[in-house]
C-alpha cells in the first residue's frame, strides 16, 4: 500500500484496472470526503483542503512507468486498513485467552504480514539508488557473489533513510549501534501511534500489537538486503507524544553456506563447471 | 536474426528465478504461453527439443515462454564467475562511489558467438542479457541501449515483486511480467537488429 500522496481529507476510489500494482495504486480525487469526521487525526488534515490547490503534490523517489496512471491514495486509508488489520487478527488468533496472552498470536501474525510488506517494498524502494557498500563474506573464496554481503550498517542505514522516509515521509530520529550485530532505531513520532488515548493501559496493549507491524517491514526489508535478523519493539511513550517507540535489531549469525551451493544445480545438467571456469 | 538472445534473473543465491531465450520467434509468430513447469529439470528437457525447433525457423510448435535452451542456460552460468569477479573489483575498490550506473556491470565475457552482460542489484538480483557480436560501432550502441533495458526489466521485476501472491523466492510466473519483457525485448531488437 502506498504511503505516498499529502494527507487531504479526500478518500479516493481505486481504479480496478491494475489488481497486481497493489502497493502502486494512486487515483485522483474525485468523491467528496465522508470519513473526516470519524478519525481525530483528520482534523488538522481539513486545514490542508484549502491550501490544496497552492501545494505541490509530492514527487516520489520512483520512476513511474508510463502505462500506469498516476493517481494518490490518502495516508488515512492505510491507517484504517492497519487498525482493521489489528482488529482481524486479534479476533481470529486463536490464543491461550483473551487477554494480553491471546494478543502475543495476533502480534505474529502482524509481523509476518510487515515482514512480507517489507521484502516486497524493499525491492522497490532500493531501486533507484545506487548498489550499496558491499563488503566480503566469510566464505568468498568460492561461493564469491552468492556470499559477498551488503554491509549491516550499511543496509540499516538504507532502512532508516530511504525506506523509512517513503512510508513515514520522515527517517528515524536515532540510530545506534554496538557494532557487534545489534542496532537499535528510535522514532519519536510514530504516525500509527499518534492516534492512541493517552495514559490508558490498554493503549500500551494496542500499541504494541501496532508496532508488530513495523518489526514485521524492518526485518523484511532487511531480509531483502541479505541479513537475517530479529526485531523487538519498545513502546516509550511519556503520555505526551504517543508515538515515541523503539526497535531493536538483532543479527542472527550466519549459519552454514552449504544451501547455496545445491540451488545453483538446478540451473543446468551438468556437473559444477564453476570450479573448472574459475581456475583458468 | 535477433540481437538480444536471451535473458535470465536471478537470486541472491544464483538461482535461477526467470530465464527466456524464445525472442526470435517475435518476429513471426505471436508465442502461446504454454502450461508453466516450476520443474526445472523438465524445462531441460524442453531446451533440447526447443533448440532444434528454433534453428528450424520456428517449427510446428510455438515454443514455451519461461524456458531456454541448454546451451543458453549453460552459458549464462558460465558468466556467473565474471559476475563474481566484477563484484569482488568492486569490493577492492572500496565500497561505493555515487554512481547511479553502479548496478550495471557491463561486459561480463564473451561465450562462442554471443556476448554476455551483467546488472546486480542491492537485493542480490542478477540479471545476464546474451547479446549477439556485432562490429565496433554497432556494438558500443548496443551496449547503451542495454543499460536502458537492463533498468527496465529492474522495473518490472520490482512491479511483479510487489504483488502479494508472488512467492517470495520462487519462480517469476506472471503474464504482465512476461509480456513486459517481451515488449522491452522486442523493442530493443527492432532497433539492433541487422
Amino acid at each position: 500500500v502506498t504511503m505516498s500522496g499529502h494527507s487531504t481529507g479526500q478518500i479516493a476510489q481505486a481504479p480496478m484496472s491494475a489488481p497486481a500494482q497493489f502497493s502502486d495504486q494512486q487515483v485522483e480525487p474525485t468523491s467528496p470526503p465522508s470519513l473526516t469526521q470519524q478519525s481525530p487525526s483528520d482534523n488538522n488534515q481539513h486545514n490542508s483542503l484549502n491550501s490544496l490547490s497552492q501545494q505541490t503534490l509530492p514527487q516520489s523517489i520512483f520512476n513511474r512507468p508510463p502505462s500506469v496512471p498516476s493517481a494518490y491514495v490518502a495516508d488515512c486509508c492505510f491507517d484504517f486498513l492497519l487498525y482493521e488489520l489489528l482488529h482481524h487478527a486479534k479476533s481470529t488468533s486463536t490464543g491461550v485467552g483473551q487477554g494480553p496472552l491471546g494478543g502475543e498470536a495476533a502480534a505474529n501474525r502482524i509481523q509476518r504480514v510487515g515482514y512480507q510488506v517489507g521484502y516486497r517494498f524493499c525491492e522497490r524502494v532500493g531501486q533507484s539508488r545506487p548498489l550499496l557498500g558491499i563488503r566480503a563474506g566469510p566464505h568468498s573464496s568460492v561461493a564469491g557473489a552468492a556470499s559477498a554481503t551488503i554491509d549491516p550498517l550499511e543496509a540499516v542505514k538504507f532502512v532508516c533513510k530511504e525506506f523509512w522516509t517513503e512510508i513515514f515521509r520522515k527517517q528515524v530520529d536515532k540510530l545506534q549501534t554496538n557494532h557487534r550485530g545489534m542496532f537499535v532505531l528510535k522514532d519519536g513520532d510514530l504516525r500509527w501511534l499518534r492516534s492512541l488515548p493517552e495514559g490508558e493501559a490498554e493503549s500500551r496493549m494496542a500499541a504494541m500489537m501496532i508496532l508488530a507491524f513495523p518489526c514485521g517491514l524492518i526485518r523484511g526489508a532487511l531480509s531483502n538486503l541479505g541479513m537475517d535478523v530479529s526485531v523487538n519493539c519498545e513502546f516509550l511513550t511519556d503520555s505526551k507524544r504517543m508515538g515515541a517507540c523503539s526497535f531493536n535489531i538483532r543479527m542472527k549469525l550466519p549459519a552454514s553456506s552449504e544451501g547455496s551451493e545445491s540451488s545453483m544445480s538446478s540451473l543446468t545438467v551438468f556437473p559444477p563447471i564453476k570450479a573448472a571456469l574459475s581456475s583458468i | 536474426m535477433c540481437a538480444l538472445a536471451c535473458l535470465a534473473v536471478l537470486d541472491r543465491q544464483n538461482a535461477p528465478l526467470y530465464v527466456r531465450g524464445d525472442f526470435s520467434s517475435f518476429f513471426g509468430s505471436s508465442p502461446s504461453f504454454d502450461g508453466e513447469e516450476p520443474d526445472g529439470s523438465v524445462s531441460d528437457s524442453r531446451g533440447i527439443g526447443g533448440a532444434a525447433s528454433a534453428e528450424a525457423g520456428g517449427g510446428p510448435t510455438p515454443p514455451a515462454v519461461n524456458f531456454a535452451s541448454l546451451r543458453h542456460q549453460f552459458m549464462i552460468h558460465a558468466a556467473l564467475d565474471h559476475i563474481d569477479e566484477k563484484v569482488r573489483d568492486i569490493i577492492s575498490l572500496g565500497g561505493q562511489t555515487n554512481n547511479n550506473d553502479m548496478m550495471y556491470l557491463g561486459f561480463l565475457c564473451p561465450v562462442e558467438e554471443m556476448r554476455l552482460y551483467g546488472y546486480m542489484t542491492n537485493t542480490g538480483i542478477k540479471i545476464i542479457a546474451m547479446v549477439e557480436d556485432a562490429a565496433g560501432v554497432l556494438q558500443q550502441q548496443r551496449e547503451i541501449e542495454l543499460k536502458s533495458l537492463f533498468s527496465s526489466v529492474h522495473v518490472l521485476y520490482a512491479e511483479y515483486l510487489l504483488n502479494p501472491f508472488a512467492k517470495i523466492g520462487g519462480e517469476i510466473v506472471s503474464g504482465r511480467f512476461d509480456e513486459g519483457i517481451r515488449k522491452c525485448v522486442y523493442d530493443f531488437n527492432k532497433k539492433h537488429n541487422f
